[in-house]
Parts: structure tokens; sequence; C-alpha cells
């Protein structure tokens, strides 16, 4: 029997997470959904079956952080399976304040609701104007990031294309997992929030191959309609020695393109340095140009004849913010406005204690001294460990690994075998006050 | 899937169960009660209808589509002459259990009633709606509301002296006529079933924790028993108040009261279902005991003095056990399952 797949919608008070909930009720997507309220929203919900439920946390005897369960979910679940006129979609709509920790281990700790309902993500709704200040003062805010499977950006028309990078960088330095969708007035495709089946391993892996970020080895995008000639770039004097460039057409200024350029752009700093042609720098290859110290840098940026006039990504190793790039087009006048510009990294050091850690490494790990080592670190530190997800090469097994847990709840199981593919571990733990130093050393020491 | 292990799928299919009538409801059962001295089996399902059923065919003795607005229905048989249903509309109302005519009925307001029982005299009607508990005479009178409980009340029952008791997360309250519980029995866990022993001696509940605790009323003196793989949310005395069965994965495990008991003893263990137990009753004045599961098993089970016992009789229902009763005289049993169906069994003799 197939069981009903639950959304949990998280968000703080006036993220518009009523407005999010609306929209996909309303919209055409053929699925009966039933929602669990927990708190009145701003708007009242549209249609559908509307259950409200005081919010009613279940603390156990043991006092075991991973044995909380939320009582009046699991009523109201159970009720609701009581009906002959069955929906086939749920969604929980948690309070602001809520913990989702005990929401989601619900679905794992009861076994009448584990009969009937399927967790199948977290959605997290963010105020981008407000978000900053609610990082800073509540706890609350930061763990519904940590848990999400999609982080949904809101309200990103209300603050300027610069601070929604910041956001999400930031973000992302807390949970690493998320998938991530920016929105104005909660205006993200359904198929992004249901259905996504977060828990099951095997079809995230299948979407995304890989649970790590790539880490960008350029930190900041400037986006330029450039025509053909040769153009002049300036930045100021900083303390690096070098700055990493590369020129890459780019079909649009929008996020999408930039993300996808940027795969690319990894590729091309991936190569050795190209020697720069009578001192200028070309489309579309790695370039390093030398500093200087005490004064600014000048160097020519060529554009071939035979294109038009059209955009390019000018991709920088270091921040716009020491360097304050400028580009000066062939026929003079005022440095360029970009079009567009992109930070890729945090453009300030967060002290988020939330965070995400990734491991990747080669090779086989024991599987004995992998159980021992993830056992002393479930015990230890489970109540700070929020999600974790990865998949593991262990020694001994034609089949691939893999495992994600909440809490100190870890679920893992054999996936695919891993035939020719080199065999490999990828691990990411989101949790507070996380030592990533630690958490590596410990996992290296599991490697055949 | 319905199934059994093999220990009893070995024995004769049917055993003392012999399959009477079945009939399959408009909606999902969600309760089930013998009404006048066993002539009448009664349910209620999630469309808010109850329907009375003649115990000797399947006919249809009188039925309320409308009894509540579409939710589960619970209900309490009182005495020998009349039936009280609870429903998610926050309604209470009391019927003619020969008729379906309607006696007296109450609105409590939004919140669901997930619970209501009787008192063993007839004499009061207790029901639960959120963190509230309401109690009414046999006659629709006396209105009395607890005091606001810390959490949602999960069950309700009653001593023999006509105290009623409430189960929620962290404590058992008993009451007199004060708004406020006389005694308190705390546990820092959530309470999701309650059964109080027919001697009133011992309150028992199955936590959410996979744990059944009990007190002893008298001196409130407590233990608590561990090593369940899931929830007990089965529980049933037997009328002697000697055996307790307990539900709380695919075992039903029986404590023994007396001699010391069940503290420091190994209770008895019966075995047979393939998935957890959904659902436990003793025959009156006697330690046979019917269970069922999630399996869609049905078993009668007979108990010796040390708690275990043998399967004498199984059957399989189509889809999760919801419920099991006995008629008041031991003789028959009636089953609801997920499916909708209600099906009967003449037993023994």
């Amino acid at each position: 029997m197939s069981r009903v797949p639950v959304t949990i919608l998280t968000g703080f008070l006036g993220s518009g997470k009523t407005t999010l909930l609306n929209r996909i009720l309303t919209e055409h997507h053929g699925r009966r959904i039933a929602v669990i309220e927990n708190e009145f929203g701003e708007i009242g919900i549209d249609q559908g079956l509307v259950v409200n439920a005081d919010e009613e946390v279940f603390e156990m005897s043991n006092g075991c952080i991973c044995c909380t369960v939320r009582g009046d979910l699991i009523r109201v679940l159970d009720n609701l399976g009581k009906r002959r006129d069955k929906f086939d979609y749920v969604l929980v709509e948690t309070t602001g304040l809520a913990d989702p920790g005990p929401v989601a281990q619900t679905f794992f700790m009861d076994d009448d609701i584990a009969a009937e309902y399927a967790i199948d993500g977290i959605v997290t709704v963010v105020d981008a104007v407000h978000v900053d200040q609610q990082l800073g003062r509540s706890r609350e805010t930061e763990e519904q990031i940590a848990f999400a499977d999609v982080v949904v950006l809101n309200k990103t028309d209300l603050v300027n294309a610069r601070r929604v990078d910041e956001l999400e960088e930031r973000i992302r330095s807390m949970n690493g997992l998320a998938a991530m969708h920016r929105s104005s007035f909660g205006s993200v495709a359904v198929d992004d929030l249901l259905d996504q089946r977060s828990f099951d391993l095997t079809v995230a892996l299948d979407r995304r191959p890989t649970f790590l970020e790539p880490e960008y080895p350029f930190e900041w995008t400037g986006v330029y309609r450039l025509g053909p000639g040769t153009h002049t770039l300036c930045f100021d004097a900083g303390p690096d020695p070098t700055m990493g460039l590369a020129v890459l057409p780019l079909p649009a200024p929008s996020p999408e393109a930039l993300e996808t350029a940027a795969e690319a752009c990894v590729r091309v700093f991936a190569e050795p340095v190209a020697p720069t042609d009578g001192g200028s720098v070309t489309v579309g290859a790695h370039f390093e140009v030398a500093l200087d110290g005490t004064a600014e840098t000048t160097v020519p940026l060529v554009i071939e004849d035979g294109s038009g006039e059209q955009l390019y990504g000018l991709f920088c190793e270091h921040l716009a913010e020491e360097y304050h790039p400028r580009l000066t087009a062939a026929d003079g006048g005022e440095p360029l406005v970009p079009v567009a510009e992109r930070a890729w990294v945090a453009a300030h050091e967060h002290d988020d204690s939330v965070s995400s850690v990734g491991i990747e490494a080669d090779g086989d790990v024991d599987g004995g001294r992998l159980n021992d080592w993830l056992g002393d670190l479930l015990r230890d530190k489970g109540t700070d460990l929020f999600r974790m997800k990865g998949f593991l090469a262990v020694a001994g097994e034609t089949d691939r690994v893999v495992f994600q847990g909440v809490h100190m709840l870890l679920d893992s199981q054999p996936d695919r075998p891993w035939g020719d593919d080199p065999r490999r571990n990828q691990l990411v733990f989101i949790g507070r006050d996380l030592d990533a130093d630690e958490l590596r050393a410990g996992f290296l020491a599991c490697l055949v | 899937m319905p199934g059994l292990t093999g220990r009893v799928a070995q024995r004769r299919r049917a055993g003392v169960l012999r399959q009477g009538w079945s009939h399959l409801l408009d909606d999902y059962p969600t309760a089930l009660a013998w009404a006048c001295e066993g002539r009448l089996v009664m349910t209620g399902d999630s469309s808010g209808a109850l329907s009375a059923f003649d115990a000797a065919g399947s006919d249809i003795v009188w039925s309320v589509a409308d009894a509540h607005e579409p939710g589960p229905v619970h209900l309490a048989v009182v005495g020998s002459s009349f039936v009280v249903s609870a429903g998610a509309d926050g309604v209470v109302a009391a019927r003619d259990a020969a008729t379906g005519v309607l006696r007296w009925r109450h609105e409590l307001g939004a919140a669901w009633l997930d619970t209501i029982s009787a008192s063993p005299d007839g004499s009061r009607i207790a029901t639960a709606a959120g963190r509230y508990s309401h109690r009414w005479s046999a006659d629709g009178w006396d209105a009395w509301t607890s005091f606001e409980h810390p959490s949602t009340v999960a069950a309700v029952a009653w001593t023999p002296a006509g105290e009623l008791v409430t189960a929620a997360f962290g404590a058992v309250c008993v009451f007199g006529d004060d708004p406020e519980p006389t005694t308190r029995f705390e546990w820092r866990g959530s309470l999701v079933s309650l059964a109080v022993s027919p001697d009133g001696e011992v309150v028992a509940c199955g936590s959410q924790d996979n744990t059944v605790h009990f007190w002893r009323t008298a001196t409130g003196t407590d233990a608590a028993m561990y090593g369940y793989p899931a929830k007990p949310s089965a529980l049933a005395f037997d009328d002697a108040s000697r055996l307790l069965a307990t539900g709380g994965g695919e075992s039903v495990t029986v404590w023994v009261f007396g001699d010391g008991g069940p503290e420091g003893t190994t209770p008895g263990v019966l075995d047979a279902h393939a998935d957890a137990v959904t659902s436990l009753a003793f025959a009156p004045r006697s330690t046979t005991l019917a269970s069922g599961g999630r399996d869609g098993g049905v078993l009668v089970w007979r108990l010796g003095a040390d708690g275990n016992g043998e399967a004498v009789g199984y059957d399989v229902c189509d889809g999760r056990v919801e419920a099991v009763a006995w008629r008041p005289d031991g003789r028959a049993l009636a089953a609801t399952d997920a499916s909708g169906h209600l099906t009967t069994w003449r037993t023994g003799g």
C-alpha cells in the first residue's frame, strides 16, 4: 500500500507561508490535499480540507530528543486516515516558532503514522527582508533553515539583487543540502515543493547526483554588455599578489544563467593559466593578472571582431568589494555599470552557529570503524545534528550505501551497485556548533 | 497483507471461531459495541453514521446517517437500554438502543471528541474534547467540565466507585466532583491508552515511549514495563483484575497481578500476529482473550494463570482489525476492519 506523502511547511509568521500555501491549494495539480494548520495565518486558507491542531510537543521520560514527537499530529493524522473521502497529500503548516525536529521525527518514531504516511520534505519559507534580524535573534529560524529540504527565499522583490545573493550564500553556508528557490509572493512552481521525496535518498541522488555544492574558485561575477574591441579592466590595489580571471559569454543576466555559466567557469578555472597575449585578456580562458600591491592594475580585455554586442560574465577570483573592478568600454567614457552581479561566497563572515559540513573522500571505508565513529558522534552530538545525508563505499560491499538522518535517527540502506564508477564517499552534516576539522578527521580515520 | 505466523497457521483455520454474518459498512468503522443484552451490534463510522444490526442476522435494525458530521464517531453503551455517541463535530448524543430514537444531545463546540466511556453502573458518561473532559448523568443533565489538562486528553475511563479517570501527556488524573483532580499519577511521557482494573486497584496506561506504566490506586506506587517494540495502544483487564493483556508490537504481552506481581515477573507472551496488535478484549467473566492485529488476524486465546496460553481459534479479516468486542454472554465475537467490514463469529459450546 502506498503511503500518503506529507510536506512540512515552516517559516516565520509574515514570511509568506500562507500565501505560498494558498498558491499550492489553488493551482491545478490534480491532488486532493489535506492541510493541518498550527496557527492562524496572516490570511485565510482558501480551500481544501483544513484541520486546526494545537501544537503539542511530547517529550519522553528518557529525555531523548530524538524520541520527541508531536502528539497533535499523531492524533490528527490518525483521524484523517479513517476517512473514505481520501485525500492524497498532506501539508502540515507549523507555527513560526515550531521546532521542525519533533515534526519530522513523528513520521519515523510512531509506527501507526509511519505505516500510513511518508514525509516527503520540509519546505522552509524565508523572508528576504527580515531574515537577517531573525537569524540573529531566534534559534527557531536557524533550525527551520537547518532542517529544510527546500528553502523558498521569498519577498526577493523587496531587496536588491546583491542582498539576495548574500542571503542565499548565508543560508547555503547553514544548509548545504537544501534546494533554493527565489520568489516573490510565493511564486514557486508547485513541482519544486511537493513530491520531492527528499527522504528517499535513491530518488534524491538520481535527481542530483551530488550533495555537495561546488566550491567556486571565484568570488564575484559582473555581467556586462560588450561589443567587439579592446576594453579596459582596472583593479584597485589589494593584499593578493594575483587575480584569477575568466570572461565567458552569457545568454541572459538571470540567476539561472549565471549558475550555469559558473559551472562552466569552474572547469575554465581548472585549466592551466593562459599566457596573456600581449598583456591582454580574452574570452573563454583562465588568466591570472599580477596585481600591484600599492597602485591600480590595468589590463586590456579583447573581444574578437565578428561577435555583435552581447552579454559577458567577468568572473574574478577575489571580491569586488576589495578590488572594485572597473570595466571601461573601447570607446571610452565612464566605467560600465554591470547589468547584474553575483557574489559566490558570503560577502562577510557570518557568526551563525548553524552550519553545513561536507566531507568527500575517494576509496573505501571500514564498516566497523565507521559504525563506531557514527555511533559515538550521534551519542555525543546528536542533539546538535539536525540533518545528515551521504553515500558511502563500504569495503566488501558491492552496492553503494546511502544514509540519511534526523537528529539521532539514522537510516541507511544499500542503493545501486557501484559497477565501474569510482568508489567514493560523500557526507553532509548540518548542525549547531559543528567542528568541521574534527568531523573530517574522524571520517578520514575510517578509510581503509 | 493479512497473514499469520506458522505457529497458528498450522492449526485449524477457524478453531472455536465459527463465522456468522458479515456486513460491509459505508465508511471506515471507528466504533463497535454490543447492545440490548447482545441482541444488537452497533457501529459508528467516519461518515458520521450510527448503525444497529440484528445480532442473529445482518439486518439493519436502525441507522442514523447523519448522527454526526463526517469524522470518526465513538460509542458507549449505557446499561442495556441506550447508547451514547460522540463525534468530530463536538456533539454528544444519547439514543434509545433498540430504536435509535434521540434522547438527548449536547453540542460542545469545535473540538473533536476522541473518546467516550460510560461508568460501570451506567449512571454517568464521560467524553474528552481537547484538553477538557466532560461528564453527564445518564439522563443528560448535571453537566460537568474538568480543569484544563496540560495536554489533550487521550483516553477516559471509570473506577468501579464512579470516579472519572483521564490520561494525557504527563499524567493520569482521577476526579471526584471537583473540576480539579483528587489524585494525579504523573509520568513524563505521552499516555496513549488507559485501562482501569475492574476492582479499581490498578490504573494502567500505554505510553508513546513504548512502555506500559501502571499505578496502584491505593498507594500511588507505580511501575513501568519496558521492552515493547511499539507503543501499546491496546490494553485489556480480565474481569477478575488478575490479567492485563497489552499490545505494543506483534506479541500480546500478559502481566499477572497478584502474588506480588507483576513487578519482577516474566509476563505471558502470545505470539501469532504477523504485525502490530491493534485491539484486545477479554470475554466476560473469563480468561479467554480476543486479539486483532494490523495483519487482519483475529485470534482467540485461552490463558492460564501464568498469563501464557494458546490460540484456540483464528480468522482473517480484510485489512487491519479496528476493534474486537465480545457479546455480553461471551458466546459471540464481533470485529471491524479497515476495509469497512463488520464480522461476527459464534464461539465455543
